[in-house]
């Protein structure tokens, strides 16, 4: 016996996981029902499995997308489900901003005629604030982008300015056949001040796992990137048609000119926190991220009550979202097929890894023996029955929502618990026994960057921000310069170097952060 | 805005009088940041950091220690090196040939004729002197006094992500220069409390290891290795290019603090010593390159605590 999966996607990054946990191949020839144990699955089988009312899954069986998923992620029913979702909140009393994840959207061609006027109200709006401030701009609308429902790559995707650019759209102008069709498009308020790093215009792919929507529970994985274009950004209006500029697709830029093949134009999640902490300081950067868990959340219970909740599902999903000027986050759209191609070496770690922790986190109980311990890492080779369901932290991904009763039983008994061992350790003589054996480890944890558990996360864990300046300073849990020289085992010069170490940490306080004051100190000798 | 004003007006000259420099650094620039995943982004802002920094002309006084080489504009097309400093007090001669003037090469009128070798508190009065007793000035080549040695990208690109605009990291790389990176591309050998340049720093990297660890010393040199040589291009990058930016930052944030460019043989010395069991058990130079070739897994600090806080 063993675990048995099958995969429909011909992709390294899902079989080697498979493989290297030991588990059995089945291949398309075995029919039976119950052949396999895992099957990752196209959309199109999810379709035929669940459309099939005489299928019956056996309890072990696990495939990893939801029946009707595309509530999620098909543009149009998720804006059906978010709009919804707020005028549910609105009428509970909650406050309508906070539920602005994504931006303005209408289906097209249904809405066709509040679109309109929504258009003209904002371009309206817009030539208003223009002549007050004297800025001209040739009577242009805003903008807008518009995109088919159920495409992806980029295709089909283009920027509009004027109404009469898609005036075939409006409902009158279809033939009536056409006028409820399945494919339609979603236009969007296009945002404009996008952030920009090194002036191009980026959107950030976040992978999130959901192995149950009522009651909810999602994981996150701090590994993620920015797909940046290959064009500096502009908002002019000649330049709406400009693809490379303003679609971030991989698909679509990798037939730029300064495509390049080193770096694919990504950037992992943690450089572009590095520089919004620098840039925007440790708060904001972090409010960020808070804010796109939020969104991520909210766009989750938008669907909560829609999406059948069978027990053998759970899904791996491609949240893509866009930060503007303002460091909002919106919500771009949701993607269920994730693009497992890898374009760099740093790609195909990344996917593999999430992979993995995906697996790992899904994986129950019982296929523990039957799998390679060498394919697990260590943390689940000698795992605890009890604790397993309510694993926190499972590699890269982090627990973000759970509202199931157990795990809340489980907080509150862990809580107790730890309350207790802190009364005890308080009572105890308090040595400096962490101290040293945080030293001691230091040497153990270099090659992990330093940092107690390298898979951390960078999300709400970037501890450490004990109030020096100096950016690095920041980003180091583990390390303090206030930490105390030991004496006893060093010699005379590294006695002496640990002195003028330790009173680096003052200086380096005095030197404060990056701005102008440490320039004048450094500058003028 | 005062810094920006004065980048833009650098980055003018770069357009109105180029250098064949320029061509020099771009090719670096591409390669080292436009290739690299940590700094493709800002590529445009580090060529337009290193070649404003060519033309800097307020740069050459202010630099820590004298630079390794220093040319002058001799004409249109010559530059000569800038002969050694007289004795004090010697009259000079102008020693030029051809169409010396301010405005050969570069833009930038503002000169300082020969600075040479010598320590940084002796060279304003040898600064003073010949200025009194030249003829005319001649002008660097480039403007600022400063060449392009390789590496020279990897020093201006972690700062790229400290500032949102290219002007606010061009003043903290010139400010950094002219303190701490110029004693990398100098060979001048100034006696404490001053912090050592090049040559001093590889021999604290030497005693560092002869003290942490003099088998493993021993053991590259019988392999025909200079341990020096080993890690002489991170020191000269900063490590920047291969430590992680993070960690880079770090290890800049205590060559701030300390006022010294100290970390660097510090941290290469402790870079060795974890990598020991790897290393001794390398046959030939080439797996000992091979062994060093990747260290972006590292972290600076604790390497350098276990160092400095041994047990």
């Amino acid at each position: 016996m063993g675990v048995r999966w099958k995969c429909d996607l011909d992709k390294p990054v899902l079989v080697n996981n498979f493989r290297r946990r030991g588990w059995i191949e089945v291949t398309d020839t075995i029919e039976e029902a119950d052949g396999w144990d895992l099957w990752w699955a196209n959309v199109q089988n999810i379709k035929a499995l669940f459309g099939d009312n005489l299928t019956r899954l056996q309890p072990h069986q696990r495939v990893n997308h939801f029946p009707n998923h595309y509530e999620l992620t098909r543009k149009d029913l998720l804006v059906k489900n978010i709009k919804r979702y707020q005028v549910q909140a609105k009428r509970e009393g909650g406050n309508p901003d906070d539920f602005d994840i994504i931006p303005t959207t209408f289906v097209l061609p249904q809405d066709y005629m509040l679109f309109a006027e929504e258009f003209r109200r904002c371009s309206f709006q817009q030539q208003q604030q223009q002549q007050q401030q004297h800025s001209g701009g040739g009577g242009c609308g805003t903008t807008w982008i518009m995109k088919p429902s159920s495409r992806s790559q980029g295709k089909g995707i283009f920027l509009i300015n004027r109404l009469s650019q898609i005036k075939q759209w409006s409902v009158s102008s279809l033939p009536p056949a056409l006028r409820n069709g399945s494919d339609n498009y979603v236009v969007s308020r296009y945002i404009e001040n996008p952030l920009l790093i090194g002036g191009k215009k980026f959107d950030m792919r976040m992978y999130v796992v959901v192995t149950s929507f009522k009651p909810l529970k999602v994981y996150m994985s701090h590994l993620g990137f920015c797909r940046f274009c290959n064009v500096k950004y502009s908002s002019e209006v000649g330049e709406l048609r400009n693809e490379f500029m303003h679609l971030t697709n991989v698909a679509i830029q990798q037939h730029g000119e300064d495509y390049n093949e080193q770096h694919g134009n990504k950037w992992p999640l943690e450089l572009m926190r590095l520089y919004l902490e620098a840039t925007r300081g440790g708060e904001a950067a972090d409010r960020l991220f808070t804010d796109i868990e939020d969104v991520i959340l909210k766009s989750l219970r938008a669907c909560q009550n829609i999406i059948v909740n069978d027990r053998h599902c759970f899904e791996l999903y491609g949240y893509d979202i866009i930060i503007d000027e303002q460091l909002k986050p919106w919500l771009i759209e949701v993607n269920a097929s994730p693009s497992l191609t890898t374009t760099t070496q740093a790609d195909r770690l990344l996917k593999h890894r999430v992979i993995s922790d995906t697996l790992n986190i899904i994986t129950p109980p019982d296929w523990l023996a039957l799998t390679d311990p060498a394919g697990l890492p260590p943390d689940m080779r000698d795992v605890d029955p009890a604790e397993y369901p309510f694993r926190e932290r499972v590699g890269s991904m982090r627990l973000i929502c759970d509202e199931s009763e157990d795990y809340q039983r489980f907080r509150a008994a862990r809580q107790a618990k730890e309350a207790l061992a802190a009364a005890a350790a308080a009572a105890a003589s308090g040595a400096n026994t962490a101290g040293g054996a945080a030293l001691r480890g230091s040497r153990e944890r270099c090659d992990t960057r330093g940092y107690p558990d390298r898979d951390d996360g960078m999300v709400g864990c970037w501890g450490g921000r004990d109030g020096e300046g100096g950016v690095g300073s920041r980003m180091m849990p583990t390390e303090t310069s206030r930490r105390p020289p030991r004496q006893q085992s060093a010699t005379a010069a590294a006695a002496g170097a640990a002195r003028a170490y330790h009173h680096a940490g003052s200086a380096m306080s005095a030197v404060g952060d990056w701005g102008r004051s440490s320039l004048g100190v450094v500058y003028d000798r | 805005d005062e810094e920006e004003a004065e980048f833009e007006e650098l980055c003018e000259q770069v357009a109105s009088s180029p250098l064949l420099l320029d061509v020099v650094v771009s090719e670096e620039v591409g390669r080292l940041a436009g290739d690299c995943q940590d700094f493709f982004l800002f590529e445009e802002s580090i060529r337009a950091m290193l070649l404003a920094l060519l033309r800097d002309t307020r740069v050459a006084s202010r630099l820590a220690a004298p630079p390794l080489t220093a040319l002058h504009a001799a004409s249109a097309v010559q530059a000569v090196p800038v002969p050694p400093p007289r004795p004090l007090g010697a009259c000079r001669t102008a020693t030029t040939t051809g169409a010396a003037g301010a405005d050969s090469g570069g833009g930038g009128g503002d000169v300082m004729a020969a600075n040479g070798g010598g320590g940084g508190s002796s060279s304003s009065t040898v600064r003073q002197t010949a200025a009194a007793t030249s003829h005319w000035s001649l002008s660097y080549y480039p403007p600022s006094g400063v060449l392009p040695y390789r590496g020279l990208s990897l020093l201006a690109a972690p700062l790229c992500y400290l500032y949102d605009n290219p002007a606010s990291s061009y003043r903290l790389f010139r400010a950094m220069y002219c303190r701490y990176w110029c004693k990398l591309h100098s060979l001048s050998t100034s006696p404490p409390p001053t912090c050592p340049a090049l040559p001093g720093l590889l021999r604290v990297f030497e005693e560092i290891m002869q003290a942490l660890d003099p088998l493993l010393l021993r053991h590259l040199q019988r392999l025909g290795l200079l341990p020096g040589a080993l890690v002489a291009p991170w020191m000269c990058s900063g490590f920047a290019g291969a430590l992680p930016v993070q960690e880079v930052l770090l290890l800049w944030d205590r060559i701030i603090g300390l006022d010294s460019l100290l970390p660097l043989p510090l941290l290469a010395a402790a870079v060795l010593c974890f990598r020991r069991p790897v290393l001794l058990s390398c046959g030939s130079p080439r797996e000992v390159m091979a062994a060093l070739g990747d260290i972006s897994q590292l972290g600076a600090v604790p390497l350098m605590q276990a160092v400095l806080f041994p047990g």
